[in-house]
């Protein structure tokens, strides 16, 4: 497998939470979040695929969003965690730990 | 510069625009609308934006293909699954349970009562109503559609003709007849002619799938409907 293509398939199913954890310091821009998240280039590689997930989020009742005006420029788009988004990335944290422990320790098995 | 900008940004929506076209509606339309905002926002930050800055907003959005590859997946997959299934793990529960459970969609209702008797109200046809709506729909998941339909076909118009047809045998065989005359219960009666006991035992197991699989069917479908949001 071509390291993209497995990079691919590692963010599915982690990264939406991974959206939801960085709004857990409160009410983001999402130009801001979408940035942020694609700052390394390994969680996000094309910030433009954060918004659909963004979009599912809202629809699923894990985020609320709300339209600001700006001092200077066009509207924007704020997102911040509802109570079933912070369980979400509390559920989250949790099996991720174990997930990440149990891989660790297969990989770190002397061979 | 300012038109050029405008055109070249607008292609690229008009782009997103069509590689999204298999979303409905209103999803394409917050997609297109977000990423609008995003370039809007990125280019009002320059003065007179060159042409290059705007191919580098556009750049690091991705490639329309890119966004609706990630809108199609966002759609088939993530955490709405676990929410809507309590029993997952990851599932929100204490959260979910604070608000109150949405109303099952009418159509949807009419689609589990149908299956339950509507093969009794309509013979057959009504069951047969039911199965067509509850397979165009998109509140449940193949596994459940499939649940719906094969547990059990016909719903409980199978357990009503069962009976019917027990009813028959028991009244058309001589020794059970005078049995129940007596005032024995049935299946007793029916164990002293050797091959009828081991039927009738068969017989009361089906009639108690046809009559318990219809009811748990319809738990079923009711428990992993999709609500309206």
């Amino acid at each position: 497998m071509e390291p993209g293509q497995l990079l691919t398939h590692l963010r599915r199913g982690t990264l939406e939470y991974c959206v939801l954890a960085a709004l857990r310091g409160g009410e983001r821009y999402a130009g801001d979040l979408v940035a942020d998240l694609g700052e390394d280039g390994v969680l996000v590689t094309s910030e433009g695929t954060v918004y659909p997930m963004l979009s599912r989020l809202r629809r699923d009742g894990m985020v609320d969003t709300t339209w600001r005006e700006s001092r200077s420029g066009p509207p924007r788009r704020y997102y911040r965690l509802t109570r079933a988004g912070e369980a979400a990335v509390r559920g989250f944290t949790e099996q991720w730990q174990l997930f990440r422990n149990a891989v660790d320790r297969v990989l770190s098995e002397e061979v | 510069m300012a038109d050029v900008t405008t055109t070249r940004v607008q292609a690229y929506l008009d782009e997103l625009d069509r590689a999204l076209s298999e979303l409905p509606r209103g999803r394409r339309e917050e997609i297109v609308r977000d990423i609008r905002g995003h370039i809007e926002v990125a280019l009002a930050d320059l003065d007179n934006p060159s042409d290059a800055a705007v191919e580098q907003v556009l750049d690091s959005l991705g490639t329309p293909a890119e966004i609706a590859e990630a809108a199609y997946l966002a759609e088939a997959d993530g955490i709405p699954d676990a929410a809507y299934a309590p029993e997952t793990k990851y599932a929100p529960e204490t959260a979910y349970e604070q608000r109150p459970r949405p109303r099952m969609a009418t159509r949807d209702v009419a689609t589990v009562v149908l299956l339950l008797i509507g093969g009794i109200v309509l013979p057959v046809v009504g069951w047969v109503i039911g199965l067509v709506l509850l397979w165009s729909s998109t509140a449940w998941r193949t596994r459940d559609k499939l649940i719906g339909t094969l547990l059990v076909p016909g719903g409980l118009l199978g357990a009503l003709l069962l009976a019917g047809l027990g009813m028959v045998v028991v009244t058309s065989t001589g020794s059970c007849e005078t049995s129940q005359a007596a005032g024995a219960a049935p299946a007793t009666v029916c164990t002293s002619s050797g091959s009828g006991a081991v039927g009738t035992v068969i017989a009361i197991s089906l009639l108690v799938v046809c009559v318990l699989g219809p009811f748990f069917t319809l738990g079923w479908l009711i428990r992993t409907a999709r609500r309206p949001v």
